[in-house]
C-alpha cells in the first residue's frame, strides 16, 4: 500500500510516496541518499542506524518511515552546522573515538540523545546509555571518553 | 572527519548504474553437514541472475587464503584446515534440506558492483 509521508529531515521538509512497509532507515538511505545512517544488523541490536526523532535517539531500522510522519528526524549528516562539527563530533575527533567509523554515526546520535536526558551522566551511565551501540573495533574506552567530553562541551 | 559526518563510503553506500546485489544465505547451524541444496526455486524467482553454491566452484578456485601464514618451529608451513569460499559438504545446516525462503530484503547484506 502506498502512503504519502511528510516529515522534516535535518531541518528540510521532505514529502514522498512510500510503501507502507518502508523502514525509516531505508527511506533515509535509499530515497534521500543519506547513507551516513548505517545498517549493521537490521534487528535493533547494533545501533548503527540510530537517528533522532524529535530529539530522541531511536534505531531507525525498527521504525517505519510512516511513523516519522510530521516529526523532525535528525541524522548524522544534520548535526554539523555550516561545516562546523557538532561538539559531540568534535569530541569524537579529539579523543579518537572511532576506528573504522561504521558505528560512529550511531554512537554520536545516541550520545546526543543522551544529552537531552542527562546532561552530566557518570561514566557508568554513559556506558549504559551506549549499551545498544556496538563497536566491533571494540573502541569503547575512547568512545566513552569522547562522549563525556562532548557532553561537557555541550553543557558549557 | 568523513566518518564523523556520515560521509564515509562503505560498500553498502555505493550506488552504481545497473548495480546487482549478492545475498549470502547462511546456515543457522555451525559446522553442520550439508545434505542438499535445492536452488530451483531461488533460480526461478523473478530478478535472480544466478545462484551459486559450493558445488559451482571449480577446484581450481581454491579456498580463502590465510593473509599471514607463519611457519612452525621446524620451518614447515603452518597447518590449516580448508576454507572453501562457499559451503562444501559442511557448515550449512543440520536440517535435511535447505529451504529457500525469500529474504525480506534480498539486497541488504552484501553487494558487488556490476
Amino acid at each position: 500500500m502506498k502512503l504519502s509521508v511528510s516529515l522534516t529531515v535535518n531541518g528540510k521538509p521532505v514529502s514522498a510516496e512510500i510503501e507502507s512497509r518502508t523502514l525509516l532507515v531505508d527511506f533515509l538511505r535509499d530515497r534521500l541518499r543519506l547513507t551516513g545512517t548505517h545498517v549493521g544488523c537490521d534487528t535493533a541490536q547494533c545501533g548503527a542506524c540510530t537517528v533522532l526523532i524529535d530529539g530522541k535517539a531511536v534505531k531507525s531500522c525498527n521504525v517505519l518511515a510512516i511513523q516519522a510522519r510530521d516529526r523532525k528526524v535528525t541524522t548524522i549528516e544534520g548535526v554539523a552546522t555550516n561545516g562546523t562539527l557538532h561538539p559531540m563530533q568534535a569530541a569524537f575527533k579529539q579523543h579518537h573515538g572511532l576506528q573504522c567509523g561504521f558505528c560512529t554515526p550511531g554512537m554520536v546520535m545516541s550520545a546526543i540523545g543522551l544529552a537531552a536526558e542527562n546532561k552530566s551522566p557518570t561514566e557508568a551511565q554513559i556506558r549504559e546509555a551506549l549499551d545498544g551501540n556496538f563497536c566491533r573495533c571494540t573502541g569503547y574506552h575512547n568512545i566513552v571518553t569522547a562522549v563525556k567530553a562532548g557532553l561537557e562541551t555541550m553543557e558549557s | 572527519v568523513r566518518f564523523l559526518t556520515g560521509a564515509g563510503q562503505y560498500t553498502d553506500d555505493v550506488t552504481l548504474a545497473n548495480q546487482t546485489y549478492a545475498y549470502f544465505l547462511r546456515s543457522p547451524h555451525a559446522h553442520a553437514r550439508l545434505r542438499k541444496v535445492d536452488t530451483r526455486r531461488a533460480k526461478a524467482a523473478p530478478g535472480v541472475l544466478a545462484v551459486f553454491t559450493g558445488e559451482d566452484l571449480p577446484a581450481s578456485v581454491g579456498g580463502l587464503p590465510c593473509g599471514w601464514l607463519i611457519t612452525g618451529t621446524d620451518g614447515k608451513p603452518m597447518k590449516e584446515p580448508k576454507h572453501p569460499l562457499l559451503a562444501q559438504g559442511k557448515c550449512a545446516t543440520s536440517a535435511t534440506r535447505w529451504r529457500w525462503s525469500s529474504p525480506r530484503r534480498p539486497c541488504r547484506p552484501r553487494m558487488r558492483p556490476s
